[in-house]
């Protein structure tokens, strides 16, 4: 009978407890009054979100308050090991706790290229452009009160550099300026490469506060001060990380809150994998002044209705806004629409020898005129694109971006249509087939589930009424990411893994010259998705990204467009969209209207005004 | 009785090795590896990572040097991915409580209520007490969580603003539970249904039997009779849906904590697949193993308790 | 156990002690004696189910309201002029429109537009004449006066002389049609799916639980082996391996599923192997195989078909939540899981592309599990004869 009991009893308990299930609702009202009476508790963040209704017309007459922004991402960071950050996920928390040497800061409201951790512009030292000293601020620091000085930048260029650690790190030794020896070093111990010593690289320490740094060739003080702003040149602290790495190079330097150092705006003070981070102003910033919030809560959110609804009722001071609720913001005076990073490509897996139509340049030409761009424009946020080059690109010291000029050019084929002209590709079509001795095509694409499959889902139904029905079958693989990756980078030994195959490519930097984002496509990408043979573009490539000035930059990109036309692998279709709406209170560091991919919102110098 | 216990407990062991055997050599045979995805690694350099890893070498000798590794130093071996350098099991460490709590706590919710529900349906069989508990059990069932757990969202935190929208991962116990309502009945809905349905149809079947005759008979109440006899034998079918259903919330709650933002669990199995992060995926894979093969080792021995007449071991004549 | 009263001959009444031999007469000399005919049918146990079934109002509905969705699973997807793969972007999320409905105000396809700027109410390019039903909730966002309108969404994207039924979705393709097609495919997973299941679950669960013993502990800790392991894990793996189709989703689907009907069959063997009647028909040499399936298995039934009914609706659900996590079907092709976790993503905006997916679900899930405890009393060999 002692069993009867234990049910009767653990029955009751249960009842109980749905018993408080149904309390809690009202039990709740006093609760929200006790935490908005109490500003200072270090909960109250969290907590003063969620009675947003009845608190809000109170929340104005608190002056004094603290100012708390809530933030979201849709993924969670992997590491904050910059040198061994692979994800622009790491990105958003990294901008906010690690400063720079150089970094786009806020003046009156556009951002500008300008010292952060260094002390004043790199200065040429000889006057041929190819010797820079920087100067280290005297108060620089990490949060625990670490002096940051030349040291610091030598051990963070020197480990980056390591050539046992294989980090993600190229674009130090070559980006916008090309450092000494910087690249034999971090390749020497590559199959064929002969030693090179540290100290015959181009990074030297001056005295405790000054680094110089020695180019190949003459450069400006512009391209110094960008190539010292990209996440793979931000200061590491050495203690820690020697302390956290162990002999194979495996590190856990920045795995957790606790196994990084700030040094930037803010600190990260909680950081719980997939959920939140908790970030607070960072007193010992060297431009503490310009940062006017104090806490930010980031909280990780994944499901879209999820963050709308949190927006909605006010938890939230930012909405990116999905495909599904632009009609509901369509008319909001607070959306900002701007291009992101990303421009996608459909890739042709030339080398496929099950399916030898993709190999036929007129089939990938009529592929090319067959994309209603502006159609898929209404499947998702995207901008039609002809380029594969971002949208947002551009390196023009008057900020005129890549693509005016290309437009103005007449660069792209087709480019008052967006490309898209059905006879022309019915007419390459037919050719293709002809020539490939095909009364049919079929073509599969390889996507994941959300990512471009709706888009494949629309040229599956539109191909056909093109190019006749009967004449194309469209099908469509749907995989996961791995899968993905595994089958198209695996093409050299197993070229029928894949057909078709949407790229998002978003280059970290086309600040300098565009043609970054046209690297992939060439030979000089080391792992790339498809064969895209093609040594014209290879060559107008390293001409572009070698080429002295903006304008030379740019028209020899144009060039190496016209150069990937010609064998078209890669057929341009949009380029990301983003839109997002802030909450009335959210007051911007710099005007929307000055927005440039490469700057970003600058989103740590933000403010709140009630 | 304890010899048969030791020998279970062995058993599971040893079933769970297996597991992780299989579980290795699945994973290892997979398509993708972990730099697939890294365009920017030269296929030198990939080599040498994937070195780092034994990933050059054949799958037994990868096997032989994995079980090496935790025999000798307790290394379970590192995420290369999706927490590049930590301990898998540290990772694991981090998320398991909060799915357990979840989940344990639909579970504690959902049992008793949904024999508590079944055995009021079987006892009114056909009556208005059956008739409404069989419609919102037929709503429980035929709704996909996560279309219930949005829905949820929507109305209790959205539209009343009763409870927090998001788990609140950092707050006191109070505030977590709390927060952890909706996640908890969205999760605990269709199990709670499961039960009542399946002890509905077991006790209306009980009830008909002749001991349930005799025992009224004997001049017990419908409900003593209920109790004291029907019950126990449900109980046995019983088992087996809760075995299952156990390990299938803690499948769901990947739903659930996609839209509550629950750090759990759940993503990371999906996560570390796709991602080829051998150490965590094998990691997440063999918990969740090791949740169901002890559940059912406990489900086992509590057998011989619940029902008499069931004697452990399969002896013929029982 | 007797009723009748057992009268010893001293009781026997007077007139009748009295009674003489010569009394008595031959009625049948010469006739050839026999039974005579009977006169009831004989029923076997299949009829004597579906007499009790029949008796079943709820099952008989239930039963009636599969064959609609069978029906509409099969001609559905040809009622109107749209077809399932048909796309147009301009028509992309209408609300469901239905005629004669639409004149009592429901399903008229009318939507609320939130937040639309008030002075550009009059343009008549974005609302044509007569779009717009009724104005709302005045709002302010940042100093712009906004409101919400209610508008006929038909005219407002000039399509007056169109009927999407149950709207379009997000590539405005028509979901009436994509739903019966869908509910075909998810039908014929399910329902493959399942049966597969049972087969082999019924001669797996059979076996471990007539034999019992050494072989039993084997086959019942393979399936423990094959349960431990977690269903996203096994099913991601199948697609992974072999894509995503209907075929490889129907192995994933079973690869595990016919564990629970397994262990089903096998705790009723456990139940019912000791059991008198068993150990009767063992001894008059009954062999193994017909103990296994005349005598023991009719009493699993119940359970099996009880289990049945629930996994084919389970089956959509699986089916539903691997494509919620990125494992749907191939497009084009529908289901009603694709469609419900699309419909999930905008929920908060389109909800009618849940809605119809829902309640098809809900319906079937219903109708199985009616059918199911219909056809479980029914088929409940203990209750055979009754009424």
């Amino acid at each position: 009978m002692k069993r009867m009991l234990a049910l009767i009893l653990a029955l009751t308990m249960v009842m109980a407890l749905v018993a408080c299930g149904g309390d809690k609702p009202t039990g709740s009202t006093p609760d929200k009054s006790a935490t908005t009476s109490t500003p200072t508790e270090p909960s109250k963040p969290a907590d003063s979100s969620k009675p947003t209704e009845p608190s809000k017309p109170a929340e104005p007459e608190k002056p004094a308050e603290p100012k708390v922004v809530n933030e979201y991402q849709k993924n969670e960071s992997f590491s904050l090991f910059p040198q061994g950050s692979k994800s622009a996920y790491d990105d958003y928390i990294l901008d906010r706790i690690i400063a720079n040497l150089y970094n786009y800061l806020p003046v009156d409201g556009k951002a500008v290229m300008g010292p952060e951790l260094a002390d004043g512009e790199p200065v040429d030292v000889n006057g041929d452009g190819k010797t820079w000293n920087i100067k280290i601020k005297k108060d620089a620091q990490w949060q625990n009160g670490d002096p940051i000085n030349a040291d610091t930048f030598l051990f963070t260029l020197k480990t980056a550099l390591d050539p046992k650690l294989v980090l993600n790190t190229t674009t130090v030794a070559k980006n916008n300026i090309e450092i000494v020896n910087a690249a034999a070093y971090y390749q020497q111990a590559q199959e064929g490469k002969s030693p090179v010593a540290w100290e015959d690289v181009g990074i030297k320490k001056v005295d405790e506060n000054t680094i110089q740094i020695q180019t190949v060739a003459a450069v400006k003080a512009a391209d110094v001060m960008k190539h010292f702003a990209t996440k793979q040149t931000m200061p590491l602290h050495e203690g820690l990380f020697t302390k956290l790495t162990a002999a194979d190079g495996t590190t856990t330097y920045g795995s957790s809150a606790d196994t990084v150092l700030a040094c930037g705006a803010y600190t990260l003070e909680e950081w719980v994998n997939e959920s939140l981070h908790v970030y607070q102003k960072n007193p010992t910033y060297v431009l503490a002044d310009l940062v006017n919030i104090d806490t930010v809560n980031e909280h990780i959110l994944k499901d879209d209705n999820t963050i709308l609804q949190m927006f909605e009722s006010g938890q939230l001071d930012r909405y990116g806004v999905s495909t599904a609720s632009k009609e509901k913001f369509i008319d909001d005076p607070r959306l900002i629409a701007y291009p992101s990073r990303t421009s996608s490509t459909l890739e042709v897996n030339t080398a496929n020898t099950e399916n030898p139509i993709l190999g036929n340049y007129n089939f990938r030409m009529a592929m090319y005129y067959a994309i209603d761009r502006q159609a898929l424009t209404k499947v998702a946020n995207y901008i039609p694109n002809l380029s594969v080059i971002t949208t947002g690109a551009g390196g023009m010291e008057d900020g005129t971006l890549y693509q005016t000029v290309a437009y103005a050019n007449n660069t792209y084929l087709a480019q008052d249509t967006y490309g898209y002209d059905p006879k022309l590709a019915k007419e390459y079509f037919d050719k293709a087939l002809t020539e490939m001795n095909q009364t049919s095509a079929e073509v599969t694409f390889l996507v994941t589930e959300g990512g471009y499959s709706k888009s494949a889902e629309y040229l599956q139904e539109a191909w056909p009424k093109i190019f006749g029905e009967g004449k194309i079958k469209v099908n469509i693989d749907i995989q996961t990411t791995g899968v993905i990756s595994e089958r198209r980078s695996s093409w050299p030994t197993n070229p029928n893994g894949y057909e078709l195959a949407f790229s998002g490519f978003a280059p970290s930097t086309t600040d300098h010259t565009p043609a970054y984002g046209a690297r992939y496509y060439t030979s000089h990408y080391p792992q790339r998705n498809a064969p895209h043979e093609n040594a014209e573009a290879d060559e107008l490539y390293t001409k572009a990204i070698n080429a002295a000035t903006p304008e030379e930059r740019y028209e020899l990109t144009m060039q190496l467009e016209k150069a990937l036309q010609k064998t078209m692998t890669a057929i341009p279709v949009v380029n990301g969209s983003s839109l997002v709406v802030y909450a009335d209170h959210y007051v911007m560091a710099i005007d929307p209207e000055t927005y440039t991919t490469g700057s970003g919102w600058l989103k740590n110098y933000a403010d709140i005004v009630k | 009785m304890g010899k048969y216990i030791l020998k279970r407990l062995g058993m599971m062991l040893l079933t769970l090795f297996f597991i992780m055997t299989i579980g290795f050599c699945m994973m290892r045979a997979m398509p993708g590896g972990p730099y697939d995805d890294d365009p920017e690694l030269t296929p030198e350099q990939i080599e040498m990572l994937e070195a780092k890893l034994n990933l050059d070498k054949s799958i037994p000798e990868q096997y032989f040097l994995f079980l090496k590794g935790i025999i000798l130093d307790g290394n379970w071996g590192v995420s290369v991915k999706l927490r590049p350098g930590l301990d898998a099991l540290t990772v694991l460490k981090e998320r398991i409580p909060h799915s357990m709590l979840l989940n344990i706590a639909s579970l504690v919710i959902s049992i008793p209520l949904g024999i508590l529900s079944g055995t009021l349906a079987a006892m009114f069989k056909n009556k208005w007490p059956d008739y409404i508990i069989s419609v919102m059990v037929i709503i429980c069932i035929s709704v996909p969580s996560f279309v219930f757990a949005t829905g949820l969202q929507y109305f209790l935190s959205g539209k009343l603003a009763w409870f927090p929208a998001i788990y609140d991962v950092k707050g006191a116990l109070g505030a977590k539970l709390y927060s952890m309502v909706l996640p908890i009945l969205a999760l605990a809905f269709s199990p709670i249904a499961t039960i009542t349905r399946y002890l509905r149809g077991e006790l209306i079947e009980t009830l008909s039997s002749e001991y349930m005759l005799l025992a009224r008979t004997k001049g017990l109440k419908k409900s003593q009779a209920v109790v004291r006899h029907a019950f126990r034998n449900s109980m046995v079918p019983l088992a087996n849906i809760i075995i299952p259903m156990f390990t299938n919330i803690m499948g769901g709650s990947l739903v659930v904590e996609t839209i509550f933002a629950v750090p759990g669990i759940g993503g990371i199995i999906k996560d570390s697949i796709n991602a080829s992060d051998y150490s965590l995926a094998l990691g997440a894979m063999l918990f969740y193993s090791f949740i169901s093969v002890a559940t059912i080792f406990v489900v086992d021995i509590s057998y011989g308790i619940i029902d008499p007449r069931i004697r452990l071991g399969g002896k013929k004549n029982g | 156990m007797a009723k009748e009263k057992f009268v010893t001959p001293d009781a026997l009444p007077e007139e009748v002690a009295k009674l003489t031999p010569d009394a008595f007469a031959f009625t049948s000399v010469g006739e050839k004696l026999m039974d005579e005919e009977m006169q009831t049918v004989s029923r076997g146990f299949f009829r004597d189910a579906l007499f009790r079934l029949r008796k079943n109002k709820a099952a008989v509905a239930a039963f009636f309201l599969l064959c609609f969705i069978v029906f509409m699973a099969i001609f559905g997807p040809g009622m109107n002029e749209h077809t399932f793969t048909a796309q147009n972007l301009d028509h992309a999320n209408m609300p469901p429109r239905i005629p004669v409905l639409e004149d009592l105000g429901i399903f008229n396809g009318s939507r609320v537009l939130p937040s639309r700027r008030l002075d550009r109410l009059d343009d008549t390019e974005r609302y044509p004449e007569g779009c717009i039903l009724r104005t709302f909730n005045e709002h302010e966002i940042r100093k712009v006066k906004m409101v919400d309108v209610e508008v006929n969404y038909y005219k407002y994207v000039g399509a007056d002389d169109t009927y999407y039924w149950f709207g379009t979705d997000d590539l405005g393709r028509d979901i009436w049609t994509r739903l019966w097609r869908g509910a075909r495919v998810s039908l014929i997973i399910a329902v493959v799916a399942v049966l597969t299941d049972v087969v082999i679950g019924v001669v797996y669960g059979a076996i471990a639980g007539y034999y019992g013993g050494t072989l039993d502990m084997i086959m019942m800790r393979f399936c423990e082996l094959l349960n431990a392991f977690p269903n996203v894990i096994v099913c991601t793996m199948f697609i992974m391996v072999f894509g995503s189709g209907m075929t490889s989703m129907i192995l994933a689907l079973t690869v595990r599923g016919w564990v629970g009907c397994a262990r089903i069959v096998r705790a009723q063997f456990l139940r019912f192997r000791g059991r008198e009647y068993v150990m009767a028909a063992q001894t008059m040499g009954v062999p193994d195989r017909a103990l296994i399936f005349r005598h023991i298995l009719p009493n699993s039934v119940g359970p099996i078909i009880t289990r049945t009914m629930v996994a084919i609706p389970g089956a959509i659900f699986t089916e539903s939540f691997l494509a919620y996590i990125g494992l749907g079907l191939a497009p084009p092709e529908p289901s009603i899981g694709t469609m419900l976790s699309a419909g999930q993503k905008v929920l908060m905006e389109f909800p009618h592309q849940t809605l119809f997916p829902a309640i098809v679900i809900s319906v079937l899930m219903i109708a199985f599990n009616l059918f199911g405890n219909g056809l479980r009393d029914a088929l409940d060999p203990t209750q055979r004869g009754q009424e």
